[in-house]
Parts: C-alpha cells; structure tokens; sequence
C-alpha cells in the first residue's frame, strides 16, 4: 500500500507538469493580444513594447514557460498584467473562499446523497423511488446561476431571511485568520457568532451549488445498490438467514459506496471549475470570481495560476479518492 | 406423489407445488404439481435441463423466490410440520442459516468480496446462535464480546472440518485470496456452521474442475453421513447424482416425471425422459454415432440415413513441436516484473489426416492458449507450429490470411461467439467475404452457400435473416459450425464446443459433428474438459496439465490403461451415470 | 427464452417502446423536446413580437409586468421577453447540438483508436485526454472563449475542446471489452482486418451507450452554452441567448423578477426535456444499465 501511494505521488510530477504545459500553450497560443490591451487603448507601438519587455513576453515562448516553471518552485506564479498584482498572493487569498464554499456543497451533497441513494434503491419501482428519481433529474437539469438567483430572490430579498450576497459583512470582526476558511476559523477560535454570521452568508451558494451533485451521488448510490442487491453473495446471505438491516448496512453498503466514490472524486474537479458561476451570482470572492475577471481582460497569467491549481486540487482529491477505493476492495489494496 | 405421513425423521415434504412466473408475456407457470419428500439422511438429487425449474425449487423452499413476479397457485412446502409458504418473513428468517443452510452454483459470487470470511462466518454464527445458543457453546446471558469471540472459535472449527488448511490465520482473508474450490468449502461452511437439518446445494459443483468437483462432493458427502442431514441437490449432472445421491427426481418443463431411489430410477428408468436423458450422455461403451437426443421431452428418433464410413487417418496434418509460450509477468513497481508466465511447457503433438484429436485438461492448464497459438492469435515464444508442411510462425499476413481458410474455430459460448447485430446470413457470408480471393463467390452465391450451409447443420433457409437472439443455444452452436465450415476448411478446431449446452443437446451437436467429419473428411482438434464426450468423439488424446503434456496416445489406451497419475486421478474423479461405476460408490464398495 | 415468433425483431422494438411508454416521465422529456424543436425551426413565426427578436426598442412599453398582450412582461428596453424566449430556443438548440456533435465524433475516434491499437498509441491519447479533464471545462471554455472573441462558432469550438475526453474514455472502454468477445476474436480467427472489425463488429455493438451519452450530454451542452452566456462571454446581445437574456435581467431583481426568471426556466426545462429523455433512450437502447 506504502509503495502504491508513492507511485502514485510521484506519478502526479509529470502529470502537472503536462497540464502547466498545456495550460500555458492554450492560453499564449490563441489569438488575441494580452499585451495591447493591458497597455491601453492609447498606447503607441512604443508603449507596447516596453510592457512586453516588462513582462517577459518579448522572448521566445520555450524561454516563457522555462521562466514560468522555475518561477513556480520558487513560489513565483507571475505577475497580473492588469493589476499588476503577484498572482500567488491573489491566489492565497481567494483560493480559502472557494474550498470553503465547494467543501461545504460537498458534504452536503455527500451527507444526503448516499443515504437517498440507498433509500431509493430499497424502494425501487415504488413512489418514493419516482420521486427521487425525477425530483434528482430536475435538480441536475437546474441551472446553478438562475437556481442562485430564485435563491437570491425568495431568501434574501423577498423573505429578508438571508444576506444577499458576498461572503462577510464589513460591519462585524471576522474570525482570526488560520485556515482561511470563515466558518473553519471561526470555530477552532470558539466564536460562535462570527460562525453564525458566516454560515449565514455561506448557506445560500452552498445550496445552490450543492444540489446537482447531491442528485448525481444519490443515482449514483441507486444505481450501484441496485447493483449489488442482485449479486449473488447478498441471496447467499439472505439464505442464511441475515437480517436486512445488516445485510444492507453492512454487506451492501460497503460495496455500493465504492463505486459511488469515483464519481465523487470526478465532481469535486467539476465542482471547482463551476464555482465561478455561483460566486459572481453571489459576489462571493474565490477564484471563481477571480478567474473570470481575468478571462475578460485577457489576463493570462491569473488563467493559468487559477488552473493549475484547480488542477493540482483535482488531482490531489483523486489520489485520496483511489486510496479510498483501495482501502473499500481488497482486491486492489492486495495488488 | 409420497402420501403425506407423520415420520418424524421426515424434514421437507413437497406436496403439489404450483408456481407461477409474470413477465411480459404474462404469466407462465414454471411449476406444475412437484411432490416429494426428504427425510434426514437422504440426499435428493434433483436432476434437469436448463428451465426444468429445478433451482426454483430449491429457492422454494426457503421461500426466497421474489412475489412478485413470482405467484403461488397450489400446493404446501411444509419443512418439519409448518409449511413454508404460509410463514412469515420473520419466522422464515429463523429458519434460514439454522435450520436450513443453502450453497450456490458460483463459488466466486457468493461470498462478499469486500469482507474477510471470518466477518461473514461469524455474523451467520451469531444470527444462528440467537436461536439457538448452544451453538456458542455459551448460555443465553453472555456478554456480546463473548459471543463474538465464540462465534470465531466456531467458525474456525468450521473452516477446518471442510478442510480449509490454517483456519485460524485464513479467517483473516478475504474471498480472491482464495481458489474456487476452496471458497466453495467456505460456503458449506457458512451454510453447516447453523447446524442445520436440511442442506440444499444448487449446483455446488457446476463451475469447478472434475479433480475439485471430486473433493466437493466427498465433503459433502462425509458431512451428510457425520450430521445426520437432509439433502437437496440440484444438478444437471446425472454422473454426479449417480455418485452421491441416494434418490433422485427428475424434473421437465417445471414437473417431476420420475422419483424414487437412485439405483432404481437410473438403472431402470420408467419415463421416456429419464431414458431420454440418460441415452444422450455418452458412455464408454458407445460406438461413435449411437448417442441419441432428445426432442420434445422425448427419445428423438434415430438418424434415417446414417453418415458414410470414415476414411482411414491419413498422415500428419498438424505438427506442434516443442511450443512453449510465456506471458508477461505482472508489473511490479516501475521498471520491475514478475517472473514471466510459462503458459505452455515443451508441447509436442503430431494430429492426422481425417482423425479426432482430443485435448483434455481444466481450466488455466494451457488448452486455450494452445488453440489461440495454433490461429497465430498469439505469438509463440519458441518451437514451431506445422501445418501441412508450413511453418505458421514463418508466413508473411498475406500468407497467413489465405491459411486461414483452412483453420477454423467453433467456440464454446454459443451466445458470445456470434455477433448479435449480424443477421445469419452475413455471419455466414461473413468468411466468405473475408476468402473472396479463395473462394470467388458472388453475393448471390454467398447467400446460396449459406443456406446449403445451414441445411447442412440442421436448420432452414427460414434462419437467414434472423438475428442470433432468435436461436436457442443449441441451434446458435449449430450456426457457430455452418460459419466454421463456411470458407472450406479441412482443419476445425473445437473448443470445447458442447460445454456450454444441456446434455440432450449436447448429444445432438456430437451427432452433427460425427456427421460432418463423416462427409466432409475433417480434422478435428477437439477440446474439453469432460472426459465422456472425448472418449466417445476422438481417435486419440492427449492430456494436459499446467501447460505441459502428461500423456497422449489411443483413446482407448489412455481410458483403460493410464500411466501417468494425473490420467489416472481425472479418470477416477470422473462421475459415471451408472451408480455402480462412481468413485465414491466404487470407493465405499472396497471399503466394504 | 428467445422466442421465434413472426417478427421477432419487431417485437423487441415493440417491447422497448412499451417500456419507453410506461415511464410518463420519458415521454414527458420527448414532448418538452419536440415543442423546443417546433419552436427551434418556426421560432421566428411562432413569436408575437417578431419585431422585437430582430432589436425593435419600445421605450413605451419598459418593464411591464406579464400580462395577456406580454405574457411573459417587457425587459428595460420595452422587448417582449416570451418573443426573445423563444427566439433563444434556436440558438441554444443549435449550440448544443454542435457541440455535441463536434466532441462526439472527435471522442469516438480517438476513443475507437486507443481502445483497438492499444500500447504506446492508447496511453498517449488517454494521458492527454486524462490532461483534458484535469483542466475544469467551464474555465477552459471561457479561456479560449475570450482568447478566439464573440461568436457562436468560436464558443461551440472552445466548449467541444473539453467535451471530447468524455466520450474518448467511453468509447475506449467499450471498445475494449467488445475487442476480447469471442465473435470479434471469432473474426479475428478467421483473418479479418482491422477495418472490419472495427466497422462491422465492434462499432456497431456500441452505438446505443453512445446515443444515450449524446442525449444526456445535450442538456449539459446547453447548460454550458448558456452558462457562457451569463457570464458574459460567448453570445453577445442584442442575438438573444438564454444565459445573457438573464445575465442583463439580473440588475432589474426583485422588482421586475419576469426579466431573468423566465429566460433562467427556459433554461431548465431545456435541460430538463433532454435529461429525461436520454435517461428513457437509456433504458431502451441498454438494458444492462438499467437503473
């Protein structure tokens, strides 16, 4: 098992090293020029050029991406065109907001969908199966940004029950910063009420984005209890006797939530990617949001900062999912 | 069919059993009145082809066919007094694992491949002992960690009682750890460690080798004699009910048509299907071509116009000389490997002209290795492959490709092997086209070949433009051989081309093969497991084991008078349909 | 078991469509598809306010509330939104059709080529297509989005560049398990070359989780189109687009809530048709995943 986690550790160097290739090739390949457009509309041939030489980007593109990728390791992710600002310290900044916000959809979305899932599976064919099933269909079908917007307009400015949008309001003392993560922080800190206040700012992006990947989990879970029902070695066990809570609890969950954790690994990659959506509905200020901002001014070096390390995070959620999966089969730990 | 009686040593009584199936086409009845009757130390063969209903039986009986769909007419299961069918689920659930234990046909599927067997051991113990706790050898007080700690002592106790080496540390494996034999041994003892009274076994032995089938079979047999049990076991294996049953029903079309001692039904059977049935299993007393089928439940008649005599073997059509191939080991870490894999070791064998060549040998011992080898499917690693004076290995694609046409292939899944998107006409054509340059047939010739083809192998032009789903196994295999023959071929390999049918089918493919070979003066280089269809098909054999050769020569020499020890365990676990001729029976008449 | 009745291969057509038709659900989805399809081609005809698809400004008429002559209000510039509604049914339709396509048939091929060739061939093009899906969709959308500008070609050709992997793992899959079944080594055995075993034997044996993957993925495409859209890249007003229709109707909440509600429901119920639909075609064409 050791021996398996460190091939598969080192087996990540070349895969990022592909992705920060290829990221930097999309994003210096394509037509459009960063460059002029950062030194302004006015600017002369002159101009131009010296932001290019500012910047580097008057240099082979081979000597770019060397430049970059030992920038990297020395904690250098490259400047911001436009704001000028080091992209590694933006990225610090915003990236806590996001894992707070696709962490918590996460749990949600796992904490409800496994248990639905199973339900629905013990009842199949009957009504609340139907139902499962179509309400699931309709919240995968649920755009996140006008689902965030319905949110928006019932909880917060019809019902007044929610704030609106952003992450914490300027008026109140936020929690010490330790993880970067409010509600995280606020609670190793003990404030309860700063935790409150975060939650209630977390609660409606959260929702909005947890609900697709709670219904994927939950037909997932389904499908594969379904499954599992009807192998051989569950008839074995109710042959003998086995109670149907354990046969259940025990025998087939166990097998059903294997196959259930890869699409949990694939949708925490496509959960990062799709946060930009939820956070500009919500202000909320991630990557996301960050990210976006750079795709409209063409500011490439963000582009690729923020996707790398979405990259990075994706990768790293699927080692851990594949060491799960590992630790769930026998078969595959003994290998 | 047993009127009902008040014995006390009787445990299961079955009377006029009706059940009924839903599914789309609506209801079908699967059982039609089944009766009989089981007192402990009988064990009850019940014997039948596929869709008999003998496995709903047995489900039955533990209740645990689904309704729905499924519907029950008429009719009483009536285990120890109380009948089954008007239990509760919970009352039910006291029965299942303590009173009644259940084995499955699969030992691979069965157990729970997530779980270690001791886990699965002790949770049937533990639901057992809530029963009954003497089975812990515990009163009825004791502390949960008691229990459990009792529970694995028992399932050691078990586990070591079937005759699993180590118990102790292999409680702590999981199912892969472990051969199909073996875990067929964990479930006896999964289903034996409720001390039950009645044993139903469904095919316990279907999926394993003759030499482990043999093993299995002794357990259950020695656990039968020790405990005092009943037994069902449902088989389509007349060899294995003539070895170990003491009575025997057997089933048609969902209805018992003949019951009683085995010795009685098997030596003299009344029913025209038991005779049926018995007539198309082949046995060493056989002539090629007496084997006879069954159509409709009934003894088919005999062939009218019988095939014309063979011609005499001819000389050497296929060489294989010294074949070895490796595999691969498995990738260990980056750049290291496993040893690799000696699939086949030094094969030697010269096949001739016009005869039956047998390959006997179970499974993962090299057979089909040998036959993917010999289609230039796989590279050998060294020695040489000869066919008709040409070195396979040796020959350019384009050579190879028009050789091709002279090797053929039936396969043993006659589901598998056909292309289901493919009308038969195209499967048939389908070499056709490939042997365009060989054969030179138009379209519309392709069309007639494959009609002719197909009247040749016992089916109509009606088939041509039918969809494989549309055919039974039987009359897929017999499309598997039409396209087979379809470019000419004068060398068929066949593997293991009737292991996959019910016996009466069985006997009817035999029949067309014979036939073929006959009239068309064909190679044959046939595969099996099953020594009884060999005996009676093939000239000569050879046997094989872990990819080395053991012993070849005339099929009648290495059936009477083995030499090597493997030949001679595999003809002694072999069952024999005759009671009097099965090991086990063979083995308790020396004991006596 | 199998039956050799008349027309046996009519009857398990027949078979599928009664199955199709005992989930309502199903037949739900392929009656939302049919009208987004009637309102795709004769949208234009369809609108009571043609005017106003082609960039009509009504001053008059700003932000009224849905009524019998605007059934679904007016946005800021007096434009009846039921008109842009269905006006915007063509252009997701046709997005999300040609992006589907695009990455369908650009996955297959490269799926059915690393899946047969197997070796060095197989790990290259999966490595990359494993690259593929490391990179979230939706980011690299709007990355070559924004580089290539405006347009609806240049949006379908940035979204269909994250697209394909899906189907590329797919086919890839399938097609190696059908290379190991005994009727394709059949034809093997009996010399037949690559092309017909692709072609005949193992292509055709996996179109249906095809089909089904192209019907469920035709939601998402237009999900993605739209979301695009709301973003601000991709689709540009005045053409109206679902995603931008809400995105520009997002300032004029809580009070004229018609603006972005009933453009986001178009949405929805587009997603929604498609889903369950291919969830129906799912359960007709591949009875094994049967869920």
């Amino acid at each position: 098992m050791v021996g398996y986690i460190l091939r598969r550790l080192l087996l990540l160097v070349p895969v990022l090293l592909g992705l920060s290739m290829l990221v930097f090739a999309i994003a210096r390949l394509l037509p459009g020029d960063p460059v002029a457009l950062a030194a302004g509309p006015n600017a002369t041939a002159a101009d131009v050029a010296s932001v290019a030489r500012e910047f580097g980007l008057d240099q082979p593109l081979v000597v770019q991406y060397w430049n970059y990728l030992t920038g990297l390791f020395r904690g250098d992710w490259g400047v911001s065109i436009f704001t000028r600002r080091p992209v590694a310290e933006d990225l610090a900044a915003y990236l806590p907001a996001t894992l707070e916000l696709v962490l918590a959809a996460m749990l949600l979305a796992i904490g409800l969908g496994i248990p639905l899932g199973l339900m629905a599976a013990v009842f199949r064919n009957k009504w609340p199966d139907f139902l499962a099933r179509t309400v699931s269909l309709g919240a995968i079908s649920m755009p996140r940004f006008f689902l965030g917007l319905v949110f928006q307009l019932l909880f917060a400015m019809w019902l007044g029950w929610l704030p609106l949008s952003g992450r914490f309001p300027l008026t109140e003392d936020p929690p010490p910063q330790i993880t970067g993560m409010l509600t995280v922080d606020a609670l190793l800190s003990g404030q309860f009420h700063a935790f409150g206040v975060a939650l209630s700012y977390l609660a409606l992006p959260a929702i909005a984005m947890c609900l697709s990947p709670l219904a994927t989990i939950m037909r997932m879970m389904r499908a594969s209890t379904i499954e599992v029902l009807q192998q051989d070695y569950v008839l074995t066990e109710r042959a003998l006797g086995l109670s149907q809570k354990l046969i259940l609890f025990k025998y087939v969950l166990k097998n059903a939530i294997s196959a259930t954790l890869t699409v949990i690994g694939l949708y925490f990659g496509w959960l990062l990617g799709g946060t930009v959506l939820v956070e500009t509905v919500f202000d909320w200020p991630g990557i996301g949001l960050y990210a976006t901002q750079a795709v409209l001014t063409q500011d490439f070096m963000p582009i690729i900062g923020v996707t790398l390390c979405i990259g990075a995070i994706f990768v790293t959620v699927n080692l851990v999912v594949d060491m799960l999966y590992g630790l769930l089969n026998p078969k595959v730990r003994y290998q | 069919m047993n009127p009902p009686s008040l014995d006390t040593d009787t445990l299961l009584e079955i009377d006029d059993l009706n059940l009924a199936m839903r599914s789309f086409e609506g209801e079908i009845q699967v059982l039609n009145g089944v009766s009989f009757a089981v007192k402990r130390g009988e064990i009850w063969g019940i014997v039948g082809e596929t869709g008999s209903g003998k496995s709903l039986t047995g489900l039955t009986v533990s209740r645990l066919v689904p309704t729905p769909p499924g519907r029950y007419l008429r009719g009483s299961v009536r285990f120890q007094g109380q009948d089954v069918l008007k239990q509760s689920e919970e009352t039910m659930r006291t029965l299942r694992g303590r009173r009644i234990g259940m084995i499955f046909q699969d030992p691979t599927t069965n157990l729970n491949p997530t779980f270690r067997i001791g886990t699965q051991l002790v949770d049937v113990a533990l639901h057992a002992a809530k029963l009954d706790p003497t089975i812990l050898g515990l009163p009825a007080g004791a502390s949960r960690r008691a229990r459990r700690a009792a529970a694995e002592k028992v399932a050691i106790a078990r586990l070591e009682e079937v005759g699993i080496p180590n118990a102790a540390e292999r409680v702590n494996d999981y199912p892969h750890q472990f051969s199909g034999g073996m875990k067929q041994r964990v479930l006896i003892a999964m289903a034996l460690i409720g001390r039950p009274d009645l044993l139903i076994a469904d095919e316990p032995t279907t999926a394993l080798d003759v030499s482990v089938q043999a093993q299995i079979l002794r357990l259950i047999h020695g656990l039968v004699e020790e405990h005092n049990l009943g037994v069902l076991f449902i088989t389509h294996n007349l060899g294995v009910v003539a070895q170990l049953c003491t009575h025997v029903a057997v089933m048609y079309a969902g209805a018992i048509v003949e019951s009683g001692p085995v010795r009685d039904v098997l030596k003299h059977p009344r029913h025209d299907y038991t005779r049926g049935l018995l007539a198309s299993v082949p046995k060493p007393s056989m002539k090629r071509g007496e084997l006879r089928g069954l159509a409709g439940g009934a003894l088919a008649a005999e062939a009218l116009a019988p095939p014309p005599p063979r011609a005499a073997p001819g000389g050497t059509i296929m060489a294989i000389e010294h074949v070895v191939k490796e595999f691969p080991g498995a990738r260990r870490g980056f750049f290291d490997r496993a040893p690799p894999v000696q699939a086949l070791r030094d094969v030697s064998l010269n096949i001739r002209q016009g005869e039956s060549f047998g390959l006997v040998g179970e499974s993962g011992s090299g057979k089909t290795t040998l036959t993917r080898c010999i289609l230039q499917l796989e590279k050998i690693t060294s020695g040489r492959i000869v066919y008709d004076g040409i070195d396979l290995a040796a020959q350019t694609p384009q050579q190879m490709q028009a050789l091709r046409a002279r090797i053929q292939i039936v396969f043993q899944d006659p589901y598998a092997s056909l292309n289901p998107r493919m009308t038969i006409r195209d499967i048939i054509a389908e070499p056709m086209e490939i042997h365009h340059g060989k054969l030179g047939l138009t379209p519309r010739q392709r069309t007639d070949r494959a009609a002719e083809l197909l009247e040749q192998v016992g089916l109509t032009t009606q088939h041509l433009n039918r969809f494989p789903h549309e055919f039974s196994g039987g009359q897929r295999q017999r499309i598997g051989i039409a396209r087979a023959l379809a470019p000419k071929p004068d060398f068929l390999i066949l593997d293991e081309p009737t292991s996959a049918l019910d016996v009466s089918v069985q006997a009817q493919v035999l029949n067309l093969l014979h036939d073929l070979q006959s009239r068309l003066g064909l190679t044959y280089f046939f595969i099996s497991h099953d020594l009884g269809v060999i005996r009676y098909i093939c000239d000569r054999v050879a046997l094989i084991h872990h990819g080395k050769l053991v012993e070849q020569g005339e099929t009648e020499d290495v059936f009477t008078n083995p030499r090597s020890d493997y030949a001679k365990m595999l003809l002694a676990a072999m069952p024999d349909p005759d009671p009097d001729l099965s090991p086990l029976r063979r083995r308790e008449a020396v004991l006596l | 078991m199998s039956s050799t009745t008349a027309h046996p291969r009519l009857e398990s057509w027949r078979r599928g469509l009664y199955r199709f038709r005992q989930s309502w659900v199903s037949v739900l989805g392929l009656l939302i598809v049919s009208v987004l399809l009637v309102l795709a081609i004769g949208g234009q005809h369809l609108a009571p306010y043609p005017q106003h698809i082609a960039g009509l400004v009504d001053t008059s008429a700003r932000l009224q509330a849905p009524s019998t002559t605007y059934w679904f209000g007016t946005n800021e510039l007096g434009q009846d939104v039921f008109s842009l509604v269905v006006a915007g049914t063509r252009i997701s339709l046709l997005a999300g059709m040609a992006v589907v396509i695009v990455g369908a048939a650009f996955g297959v091929f490269v799926g059915a080529i690393a899946g047969f060739l197997g070796g060095w061939v197989d790990e290259v093009l999966m490595r990359l297509a494993d690259l593929k899906l490391t990179v979230p969709g939706l980011i690299l959308a709007m990355a070559v989005a924004a580089a290539l500008g405006p347009g609806i070609v240049n949006m379908v050709f940035a979204i269909a560049l994250s697209w394909w992997p899906g189907y590329a793992r797919l086919v890839r899959g399938e097609v190696m398990a059908k290379r190991e079944e005994t009727f394709v080594l059949a034809s093997r055995a009996m010399g037949a070359g690559t092309n017909r075993l692709l072609w005949k034997h193992i292509l055709p044996n996996i179109m249906s989780p095809i089909i089904v993957k192209m019907s469920l993925d035709m939601g998402f495409a237009i999900l993605t189109v739209a979301s695009l859209g709301f973003i601000g890249i991709g689709v540009k007003p005045p053409t109206p687009e679902w995603g931008s229709l809400l995105s520009v109707a997002r300032v004029n909440m809580p009070d004229y809530w018609w603006t972005a509600i009933f453009p986001g429901l178009a949405i929805f119920m587009a997603v929604f048709g498609f889903n369950l639909l291919g969830d129906g075609l799912r359960d007709l064409l591949d009875p094994k995943a049967r869920r």
